[in-house]
Formats: structure tokens, sequence, C-alpha cells
């Protein structure tokens, strides 16, 4: 899950405060927090992502490592899972991995392929925490 | 809010798509896009799930669509001449060839080929060598000498080299044919499709939600951001899709199992 997904998560479960409220309680500048929400690319300066942190009662290494997994970073490894029929691994926030091809995906869900015949899930991109495309072996 | 026009341009529909999957008419969705009326209570749900969005999205009253510029009006060119009295031929000399722009001088080419590399350049060859995990001094020594001491000439060169180094690195990626990829994130047809299937197909589905929660049920509504079900004991419950981890067929599972 990508800093902008898991804050939109957090701010879900502290009961929705509008960005305006955020950053009246928590010093937050709305405009930057905005752009975290909407943007997919890897944003957020260090001191916003310390207020967050304070905010949402969460540790910063939390929000920290999300940095490097952006919803456009996904999006290039979706993209290059399904234009060449590799497998992808997509680790999720319930603790589990799903594996298989991706069929299609957008803004909000992907609908994964699984391995082995086990059918196919659609699965909500702001779930995906980590993952990895796994290309063919190299011959030897 | 945003207005209906900019949200039809965005979902990539033309205005008669839109009407037939709204059951509005085009001549007043024109009439809506243009701000000549606002958009009747009626009208707005149905608008709203054409276009996948929430009511709310839409502006009631819409900016009109900016115009392009209109193009200068052309002055108009003297009277074509009355035809003249057929005249015989006269066979026309060719037109001598205009003499050929003299090219710059090499002697020039040469000489801003020696002088001291550009500041961008030297940028540009320190970002290229970052991602070959080039150092400053790896880089220099690459080059033979400090990058301040380059020409533009050798700086130039030695992008080349540094851009053929990468693209062998990488060889998918064919040198000067970056691909972007397909970033379909203004687009949410596919989910949509899928569960429009789902429900006329009238197929359950089995709902895995963040906290590790299973539910099953049959869709019989959705929205952008939630989905409503009929739970088996015939309760409809909405699960925000920001609670969902994935979901799946019913049928797909069976047909997993042997």
């Amino acid at each position: 899950m990508s800093l902008g997904d898991y804050v939109r998560f957090l701010r879900a479960l502290k009961g929705g405060p509008t960005p305006f409220e955020m950053a009246e309680e928590g010093g937050i500048p709305s405009a930057e927090y905005r752009q975290i929400e909407q943007r997919y690319r890897e944003v957020a300066s260090d001191e916003t992502v310390q207020k967050l942190a304070r905010y949402f009662g969460v540790p910063v290494e939390e929000l920290e490592w999300r940095r490097a997994w952006p919803r456009k970073a996904l999006t290039a490894a979706l993209d290059q899972a399904m234009r060449r029929g590799w497998r992808i691994h997509l680790m999720l926030r319930t603790g589990e991995c799903l594996s298989g091809r991706v069929k299609w995906f957008d803004l909000g869900a992907l609908l994964l392929e699984l391995e082995g015949g086990s059918g196919e899930v659609v699965v909500q991109r702001h779930m995906v925490e980590t993952w990895g495309v796994e290309g063919p072996e190299p011959a030897e | 809010m945003e207005d209906l026009w900019r949200i039809r341009q965005r979902k990539q529909m033309s205005v008669s798509e839109l009407s037939a999957k709204s059951g509005v008419p085009a001549r007043r969705i024109q009439e809506y896009e243009a701000g000549k009326r606002a958009i009747t209570s009626s009208d707005l749900p149905r608008l709203a799930r054409a276009l996948y969005v929430e009511e709310w999205e839409i502006k009631p009253l819409s900016d009109p669509i900016p115009q392009p510029r209109p193009e200068k009006p052309k002055v108009p060119g003297p009277a074509p001449r009355p035809p003249q009295p057929s005249a015989p031929p006269v066979a026309q000399a060719p037109k001598p060839p205009k003499p050929a722009r003299p090219k710059a001088p090499p002697k020039r080419k040469a000489a801003l080929g020696q002088q001291p590399a550009r500041p961008s350049q030297i940028e540009h060859l320190r970002q290229l060598a970052a991602k070959l995990a080039l150092d400053e001094a790896a880089l220099e020594k690459r080059a033979g000498k400090p990058l301040a001491a380059l020409t533009r000439a050798e700086a130039s060169a030695l992008l080349n080299g540094l851009q053929k180094a990468i693209t062998e690195a990488a060889p998918d990626q064919v040198l000067g044919k970056r691909r972007r990829p397909y970033l379909p994130e203004a687009v949410d047809t596919f989910e949509y499709r899928y569960l429009q299937a789902c429900q006329d197909e009238g197929a359950s589905l089995t709902f895995v939600l963040f906290d590790g929660q299973r539910m099953e049920g049959r869709v019989v509504g959705f929205s952008p951001y939630t989905i409503t079900i009929q739970t088996p004991s015939g309760e409809e419950v909405t699960l925000r899709k920001l609670a969902i981890a994935y979901y799946r067929r019913e049928g797909d599972r069976r047909e997993a199992q042997p």
C-alpha cells in the first residue's frame, strides 16, 4: 500500500477528518496532504510525514517505507507483468501473498488469474503492500 | 465538483454515448454542458450512474466548454483575373536553380566542440553515471580527465557511451524508443464492467476484508466507492471498497476444487 493509500485508509479509520480539520488539529499542510493522497508519485516532506505519524498515532517508520512504493510504481509493475505475461506476486495488507497473471487493471483494482487453475480474484490496489514481478528463467 | 462535459471527456465518452447510456436526450445534455440550464434532480442520478461517478461530483450548472480561438479571417485576395484570350503556348525556359545556402563552415563547428563542456552536459553525465552506479571518480576515470576539463565534444561522446551502456544493461529497452507504460489512472471501467457482469448474471461473490473477515453475497448495486450485496440470509450490506482486500466469484473457487 502506497503512502497515499495508507493515509487515506488511516483517515477513514479515524472517522474521515477533512484535510482542513487535519491542518487545524495536526498542523499538516492541507495542500501537501492532498498531494500525498492524490498524486501517485513519491511526495511528502520528512516533516509532514512525522506530523502525520503523530496525528494518526502510528510509527514514523510505518509511513517512511511506504514512500518507496508509490502507486505509479505498482502501475508500472502491473503493466510490465500484463504486457509480457509474467507472474506477479502481491503481498497484501491482510498478510496473504497472491501470485498469478494480471488480466486487467485500472484505477482501483486488478484481476489476477491465480496459479494452478485456482480461478480469478479482483484485488483492490490499495490493499497491495509490496509486489514483485517474476520474468522468465534465464536460459542455462 | 466538476463540469459535466469535463467528466464526460475524462471518461472518453461522446454526448451520444452518454445519452444512450443514461437515457437523457443528447440535446438536453448539450444544454447542460453549455451551462444553459441546471441539471434536474431526475437526470442527475442517471448521468452519474452512466458516468460511474457520485452525484455530488457533477456540478449542477456547468461552465460552458471553452471554445477554441477563432481563426483569423482570411483577407480577401485580388479578384481572379478574367480569362485572357487564348494565346499560343510558349515554352517557358527552366528557372535557374537557386544557389544552395552555404553551410556553417566546419571550422566553426569544430571550434564549438573544443569549448568547455556545458554545465547541463556535466549534470547529465552525473545522472547517467548514477544509473550505472558509477561514482564521480569512476566517471572521471572513464573520461580520462576531470569532468571540469572535458570539452563539449568529449562530453557528448562520453554521454553517448553511457547511454549505450545503460541500454546494454537493459536490453529490453530500445534506445530512443522509451515506452511509457499505459497508465489507466483515470479509467475505472474494468472493475465497473466486471461488477456489472456479476450483477447481471446474479453471480455470488466472496469478499475478503482488510481484517480477514469474509462475506458472501450477490451484487445488487455498486458505485466507485462501495459495493452493495445481498447475503444468503437476504440482508443487504454495503461494503466500502476501502475495506475490501479482494473478492472472487463463487464459481471460480468451485472450479478450482477437484
